[in-house]
């Protein structure tokens, strides 16, 4: 009997995507939904793992996809505080203004059109100034990796399940009838 | 009293998602009653999950939840359906939905998202709080035997655990 794949390629695969949805400015917009992103990751590493399967190897279980999300919003917890702490800390004062502009344009833009409440920039303003002022800080870093490593292994999770759920096992092929 | 396996695990899960959402209100009834501190940390770590708009978002005594209306819905929702569940026979006979069930509940949320963000249809709190209830209503219906399943999974190859070998046994 073949042994299961390994399961860390499409454990790191989606935790650099929860990392680079959650760590990006502005692409970071789409947790707003529930988690979206970090979600996301969870069900791509389950359908990324499903992938590797061959029709000798045992079937993917739902412990499986359970695993792998917890692992992948473990990593993704790190890559995003990493690449947040270095966006700050590599942004000079000039970087941080032209982020600043290009977030408020961007925030203002969704305002107008209606996709985000109005007060959506000033409570973004807000955020990044405090994002700003806390990740300079390996207090600020490490309270941001404390509530990651927290919440997202818990979404990833959920959502490694609910990719399970609608990936599903892979459908063995039905040999042709002998005569 | 002997809880089976899958018992524990209902109990556990009903327990952690009554915290959380209990955390929700508590954000606001902190703030209330003047623990800014609490309140504060409440609501910063609600704040990576939500964008925590005061124009969206339910007020209790003037101060908004630790999640918007949409997010409310959902987490309530799953609650709300994690508390039914027991009642339908699906905790025990592990009846998993078929993935078509799952995108339809998706769906009407993420129409009533989309229609909004390119400007065909303005969300309400009324669409906000439908949708969200539908979604997270059925959720646990689809995630609940698959968790029961998976924890199972890993306690029963924990169990047979061999110790000469060191190898785990798939069953």
């Amino acid at each position: 009997m073949f042994e299961k794949p390994s399961k860390l390629r499409s454990a790191i695969l989606g935790g650099l995507m929860i990392g680079a949805i959650s760590g990006i400015p502005g692409l970071n917009l789409l947790n707003c939904c529930c988690c979206a992103g970090i979600l996301l990751g969870g069900a791509l590493s389950v359908y990324l793992y499903r992938q590797e399967f061959t029709d000798e190897m045992p079937p993917l279980e739902s412990s499986d996809a359970l695993i792998l999300g917890i692992i992948a919003g473990i990593i993704g917890a790190l890559v995003t505080t990493a690449l947040s702490a270095m966006i700050t800390l590599l942004l000079g004062p000039v970087e941080t203004e032209m982020m600043r502009n290009f977030m408020e344009k961007l925030t203002q833009k969704l305002e107008d059109h209606g996709s985000v409440p109005p007060g959506t920039m000033e409570n973004m303003r807000d955020q990044f100034e405090q994002a700003i002022k806390e990740g300079g800080t390996v207090g600020g870093i490490l309270r941001s990796l404390v509530y990651a490593l927290i919440l997202y292994p818990i979404f990833s999770m959920l959502g490694g399940l609910i990719g399970f759920g609608i990936f599903g096992k892979k459908k063995r092929p039905v040999p042709p009838p002998q005569h | 009293m002997k809880f089976s396996i899958t018992i524990r695990i209902y109990i556990l899960l009903a327990c952690l998602v009554a915290f959380w959402c209990a955390g929700i209100i508590a954000a606001p009834l902190l703030k209330q009653a003047g623990l800014h501190g609490g309140a504060d940390m409440v609501y910063s770590a609600y704040s990576r999950i939500c964008h925590q708009a005061d124009s969206r978002s339910f007020h209790v005594g003037g101060e908004k939840f630790g999640v918007c209306i949409r997010c409310s819905a959902i987490y309530f929702g799953f609650l709300a359906g994690l508390l039914l569940l027991p009642w339908s026979g699906a905790l025990n006979q592990r009846r998993i939905p078929k993935p078509m069930v799952l995108v339809a509940v998706m769906i009407p949320m993420v129409v009533d998202v989309l229609l909004n963000d390119i400007g065909l249809h303005f969300s309400t709190t009324m669409t906000r709080v439908t949708t969200g209830l539908l979604f997270g209503g059925v959720m646990p219906w689809c995630i609940v035997p698959l968790f029961d399943e998976a924890c199972s999974q890993l306690l029963t190859k924990k169990k047979i655990h061999s110790p000469d070998s060191g190898k785990c046994l798939h069953v």
